[in-house]
């Protein structure tokens, strides 16, 4: 998650990665997963967040973060 | 506040711009610097030469490809009937001009503060390739072709798509060989030889300005990454960054080379991969990013040049918008009659 700890997040809905000048446009569930990432979470406390904070079951929760990670993944920034 | 006259080139601020007008600009934000702006132009039609808020009063100067004698002799003239302390030549054509009577136009009281003979030719577009390894990025695979029965086999070896580029400006992409033929004769008849025959990487485009002190030592440095382009290429809008790699390799760029001046690095980043594009050995058109995030790179230079105290901070803020726009102005056509009849601006 080297990548994702690099990200700038100035305000609701972006982020910005000041080493390669890319934006990034994410919902309010996609901030809230990116600053669990950026403080040292791991997966299943990031499914835990989202579970206590958004009402979504644990089945969804980790289909989500599950996805967010893929694409993390596609972007390297994971 | 003593008054210092800048001569400024490069004040074609046109779709290609030329760095002059972001030049004097900053120069003139420097709130403890009282400047006089001498724009240098080479065309009546120059932007730069209207733009009297910028630009005090403008001079038509012969081109430096018609010899170094008439060059200087202009800029003697232009000292003596209005003054002209420093000289900060922005274009690639006339560097060597101005590093070649760089001691003349001192003795004459007319600063500079620009690389070395040796200094600007080891960045040059045909040394690429070794410059890579000295500061240790990747170069794309690059052919010095200097007649048309080189082109083939340059063509061959590197593999289409290519860009063949001019040894001063212009760079064009090419897919067919016979598109290469055409651009590699129009480069010719306009710029000469070598032409440049270079692999195309793809990428996003990150450039870095930056500028050395002669000793191997840094006087700043600002990156930056385009956005939006205009068909030729120029950058329109781009946001500061702060990549880690193109620093440190800009950081060597000055430490091997004891750099003396602005410096421009083009490159590409490619998965991680830094490839360096192009070293241009004078400020972007793009400059005015840097003073807009704090590092007024012209200002610096002119104190460099004078002794004056230098800012040392050279730290900079990442995301950062830089928008490039464009103006019209009007003016009374006896501005154009008299750069056209006098060689200067009213």
């Amino acid at each position: 998650m080297r990548g994702v700890h690099r990200l700038d997040l100035p305000s609701e809905g972006i982020a910005f990665d000041p080493t390669t000048g890319d934006t990034f446009m994410v919902n309010d569930s996609g901030s809230r997963i990116l600053r669990a990432l950026q403080t040292g979470s791991s997966e299943q406390e990031v499914v835990s967040i989202l579970r206590q904070e958004y009402p979504v079951t644990r089945e969804d929760a980790e289909r989500d973060v599950s996805d967010f990670h893929s694409r993390l993944r596609t972007l390297g920034l994971a | 506040m003593e008054t210092i006259f800048v001569g400024v080139s490069g004040i074609n601020a046109v779709d290609n711009p030329g760095p002059g007008i972001a030049v004097a600009r900053s120069l003139k934000e420097d709130p403890e610097l009282n400047v006089r702006i001498a724009g240098l132009a080479y065309d009546a039609m120059d932007p730069g030469i209207y733009m009297d808020w910028v630009i005090d009063k403008s001079f038509i100067m012969p081109y430096p490809s018609a010899g170094g004698e008439g060059y200087l002799q202009r800029l003697l003239e232009i000292k003596e009937s209005y003054g002209l302390d420093i000289v900060i030549p922005n274009l690639d054509a006339e560097l060597p001009v101005y590093i070649k009577y760089a001691a003349q136009l001192r003795e004459h009281g007319i600063d500079s503060f620009l690389p070395s003979d040796q200094q600007f030719r080891l960045r040059g577009k045909d040394k690429l390739a070794d410059l890579g390894d000295l500061i240790e990025v990747r170069v794309p695979k690059t052919e010095v072709v200097t007649s048309l029965a080189m082109l083939a086999p340059a063509v061959e070896r590197i593999g289409l798509p290519v860009m063949v580029k001019g040894c001063f400006y212009k760079a064009h992409r090419a897919y067919t060989f016979q598109e290469a033929v055409a651009e590699f004769e129009k480069l010719v008849a306009e710029w000469g030889y070598p032409v440049i025959v270079q692999q195309v990487v793809a990428g996003d485009e990150l450039n870095l300005v930056g500028m050395g002190d002669g000793e191997g030592n840094s006087l700043g440095m600002v990156a930056i990454r385009k956005i939006w382009i205009t068909s030729l290429g120029k950058i329109w809008t781009g946001v500061t960054i702060q990549n880690e790699r193109l620093l440190a390799a800009a950081e060597r760029f000055i430490r091997v080379f004891r750099w003396r001046g602005p410096f421009e690095l083009e490159c590409i980043v490619n998965d991680d991969q830094l490839y360096l594009i192009e070293i241009n050995p004078r400020f972007p058109a793009w400059v005015y990013a840097a003073t807009g995030v704090g590092i007024n790179f012209p200002s610096q230079l002119l104190r460099c040049s004078r002794g004056l105290p230098v800012a040392k901070n050279g730290q900079y803020a990442a995301g950062k918008l830089f928008v490039r726009y464009s103006y019209d102005l009007v003016t009374e056509m006896t501005a154009f009659q008299n750069i056209l009849h006098r060689g200067e601006s009213p």
